[in-house]
């Protein structure tokens, strides 16, 4: 794998060759700080561009025209890091010597198309186009309680604050109904001008056509400075914990646990709260799965997830209305039991394996080589060899050290009235 | 080894049948650092009435057993712990019961050749007592209500109860929370012994590995082991009409918009002289065709703002029949089923769509090969479809012609029909 970084000005192009894949792939990405008020906005643009262009002006000829093109995937995903939200458009095609000759540069065009040529006249984007996407993002706002454990992560962002892990990722339907297609192209405009952008392309390239291609096509002549800061303010926890319920029509009651840290320093958050959530509930052999899955038969699932840069980390469950205080206070016991240290030298270089094993695997596939390159350049991230090393160093006493700096802060639960004979 | 090529795809597969009766499938690659390894028995949900080994009367287990026995599988009498044994090398471990099957899975980059031993070692080495299983119902009833709190499983279940009437496919495949209770140890064992035998397995490892060296070792674990004499498992014979179960059904659960789904059943003994393979690419093309983001029906469909999301497509097989199902989430599942019927009533198939689908099918195939998951998934699927890997299935996609798929739409009934609609009330 050979990497190198064009720095042009406008944006950054990093090109990745490898003879790895039958494939190439170019993933956009336009990066700016997280602004309640603009989300559905964003999410709207994220979709109304791969609806249609100019050229291919519905979706059926939008579609039609990607399965001539070999099947070329296009997809368009939004994702938030911290205060950082990044707008994404990914292509995927198949190496032309597996096709024909022309086909890289038909496949570029058409994201160029995607990017540069919107379906927009007087300023405005396409009434249909536009309407679709209106639907579809409404639908997806009003579904999201049908997948009950997101919705209980998300209910409990919710009372933990105004910050950015707060928001609601899919948008609001108060704000929809005031878009229409003029104010989504003015955003259009807005995001082009104003994110920050990078390009990154990974496949069986030849890097100096790639250069050519994206010095000719692509259109991002505005300099940015960057001056965010991705980190979301700490928040000292609560000094008692908060619980919050809701009901609904549920088999089994969701819990969402939010815990807050503090005061840690960069290593601790690039490193050591990996290893402690890998130790609590990050895998089939944390404490948590082997407390309340194996031991007390209270869940099939029990994970936890740390998002370093919100300071947070979130323990989600399923449990039975009738023994959730048992499957709490077993929670709350393990959280103890890190502190005190009582978890194994197995468990602990255990751990260190699983991430460290994960961390080579990344190089395995398109997206996630992309993203390692993408967090060195955007969190001043170490390169994989590095983080390898450094998770190997990582010392028990470290875990014990920093698990003293987290607390737990709020719970949520979704509850039903269901018993085991409905 | 047998080397099986790929045809058109420039890929190579490697084939080995031990004494033992376990096939062995190698997709060996240099340019990754990963294994991926899953072990496989063609015992899923569906194997719900047969002769266990050694008894001569037919035996009918509760619904939910084959999953059951997936859990249990991981419980060790002496030994190290499985969880235990894969994370010293930062190993992942899964595994999962379909219909037809259950694959445990191991993948990682270090100690694969140990790994796919203690793969083999604990999967051929069942303890269940009477305490390690009922320990597991509380975990499993956990599952199952996890999985009821979903209204896509509620609608996906429902599509086959309602469409099959003898077929065990038709029923969950962890079953009810009654039925977790009627499992105990023995209906376990019995299951075990019929289903688990090394005839019936089949195992395939694709990544960077060796594959001379492993195939010793996993010879000489194998010779270790005694396994008794294979004979076939004598299963229920089913009639399944080809008419559905029921025609129509509204499910009342918890979901904000209701979700829909079409569902027609294809007998397929009539339909002769065809493949069921390329049966089923020719019925993929066709649905997409009518009814994909590429179809006026789904342009019109939009536009009328009957529907928003595109139109899923879904495609199940048993011997007999194939289930064909449309899906979509949208609260005017009324108007949206009378325009299907429709369109299913009189169409006609544009050669240009068609021949650009083939295009299509033939590209995915190529993206396929960019992840040894997925190759590892296309072995695993081939076997378990018909027994042997399709080496050509370029030249199949090819050979497909407009006039062999309209003298078979000539035979197919659109009009044999199951809706189901999931919504929260009526």
């Amino acid at each position: 794998m050979e990497y190198i970084r064009y720095e042009l000005g406008a944006y950054n192009l990093n090109v990745i060759k490898t003879n790895n894949f039958k494939t190439v792939r170019v993933e956009v990405k336009f990066r700016n700080v997280v602004k309640k008020e603009e989300i559905t906005l964003r999410n709207l643009l994220k979709m109304v561009l791969i609806e249609s262009t100019k050229k291919f002006d519905t979706e059926r000829k939008f579609v039609i025209e990607s399965e001539e093109l070999y099947d070329l995937k296009l997809s368009s995903t939004s994702s938030r890091v911290g205060n950082f939200t990044t707008l994404s458009f990914n292509l995927t095609f198949l190496n032309e010597e597996y096709t024909e000759k022309g086909l890289h540069n038909k496949s570029l065009d058409f994201l160029m198309e995607v990017l540069f040529n919107p379906n927009v006249s007087n300023n405005k984007f396409d009434s249909l186009s536009f309407n679709n996407c209106v639907n579809k993002l409404e639908k997806s706002i009003m579904g999201r309680k049908d997948n009950k454990t997101k919705y209980s992560i998300f209910a409990l962002l919710q009372h933990m604050g105004d910050y950015a892990y707060s928001y609601d990722q899919y948008g609001y339907l108060s704000d929809l109904k005031n878009i229409d297609e003029a104010k989504l192209y003015e955003y259009y405009k807005k995001v082009l001008m104003n994110d920050l952008v990078d390009v990154y392309v990974i496949g069986n390239v030849d890097s100096n056509e790639i250069k050519e291609y994206f010095i000719n096509n692509f259109k991002i002549n505005s300099f940015k400075k960057e001056k965010m800061n991705v980190l979301i303010d700490e928040v000292l926890p609560r000094k008692r914990v908060k619980v919050f319920k809701e009901e609904d029509d549920v088999n089994q009651t969701k819990i969402a646990i939010g815990l807050r840290f503090n005061d840690v320093s960069e290593y601790e958050r690039k490193y050591v709260l990996y290893v402690y959530n890998e130790i609590l509930g990050g895998s089939g052999n944390s404490l948590l799965f082997d407390t309340v899955r194996e031991k007390n038969s209270l869940a099939y699932y029990i994970n936890s997830i740390a998002q370093g840069y919100d300071n947070l980390l979130i323990i989600y469950t399923g449990i039975d209305k009738d023994r959730v205080d048992l499957g709490l206070k077993l929670i709350k016991k393990t959280i103890k039991d890190i502190e005190k240290g009582k978890f194994t030298s197995d468990m602990f270089n255990n751990a260190i394996n699983m991430i460290t094993s994960s961390l080579k695997l990344s190089l395995e596939t398109q997206p996630s080589v992309i993203n390692n390159y993408y967090a060195m350049n955007i969190l001043n991230s170490d390169d994989i060899n590095t983080r390898i090393s450094k998770f190997e160093k990582v010392t028990k006493e470290d875990v014990i050290n920093f698990s003293k700096k987290i607390k737990m802060d709020t719970i949520f639960l979704l509850e039903g009235d269901h018993n085991e004979e409905d | 080894m047998k080397k099986i090529n790929i045809a058109k795809i420039d890929e190579e597969i490697f084939y080995d049948k031990l004494d033992n009766g376990l096939e062995v499938f190698f997709y060996p690659r240099e340019n990754c650092q990963n294994v991926y390894a899953t072990l496989t028995t063609k015992f899923g949900s569906i194997y719900k009435s047969f002769v266990p080994i050694g008894k001569t009367k037919f035996l009918t287990v509760p619904d939910g057993i084959a999953h059951f026995l997936e859990h249990k599988i991981f419980a060790q009498e002496d030994g190290e712990d499985v969880a235990l044994f894969f994370e010293k090398s930062g190993t992942s471990y899964n595994a999962h019961t379909s219909l037809k099957s259950t694959t445990y899975e191991v993948s990682g980059p270090n100690n694969m050749i140990q790994n796919i031993l203690f793969l083999l070692d604990y999967v051929q080495s069942p303890y269940f007592t009477l305490e390690n299983v009922e320990m597991e119902k509380g975990i499993i009833k956990e599952e199952i209500n996890m999985c009821n709190d979903n209204p896509w499983n509620i609608l996906y279940d429902k599509i086959r109860y309602n469409t099959f009437k003898e077929d065990p496919i038709r029923y969950s495949i962890s079953g009810s929370t009654s039925d977790i209770d009627k499992i105990n140890k023995e209906l376990l064992y019995e299951c075990y012994n019929t289903f688990y035998h090394p005839s019936n397995m089949f195992l395939v490892v694709t990544g960077n590995f060796d594959k001379e060296q492993l195939l010793k070792c996993i010879k000489e674990n194998q010779d270790k082991k005694n396994f008794r004499e294979y004979k076939e498992v004598k299963l229920k014979k089913i009639k399944e009409p080809n008419s559905v179960y029921k025609k129509d059904e509204i499910v009342i659960c918890n979901t904000n918009i209701p979700k829909f789904s079409y569902n027609i059943k294809v007998p397929i003994d009539n339909i002769k002289d065809i493949s069921k393979r390329k049966l089923m690419l020719y019925l993929y093309i066709v649905m997409n065709i009518l009814f994909d983001e590429t179809s006026e029906f789904s342009f019109k469909l939009k536009e009328e703002k009957i529907i928003t999301n595109n139109i899923d497509f879904d495609m199940l097989n048993t011997d007999k029949h194939i289930l064909i199902s449309l899906i979509n989430e949208t609260f005017n599942y009324e108007v949206l089923k009378n325009r299907i019927e429709e369109v299913l009533k009189d169409f006609v198939v544009c050669e240009k769509s068609f021949d650009r689908k083939k295009k299509v099918l033939i590209s995915n195939e190529l993206f396929g090969y960019d992840s040894i998951v997925v190759i590892n998934n296309i072995i695993t699927d081939n076997i378990l479809f018909d027994g042997k890997i399709e080496n050509d299935i370029i030249s199949i996609i090819e050979s497909l012609n407009m006039d062999e798929l309209n003298k078979i739409l000539k035979m197919i009934d659109f009009t044999n029909v199951s809706t189901v609609v999931v919504k929260k009330e009526l």
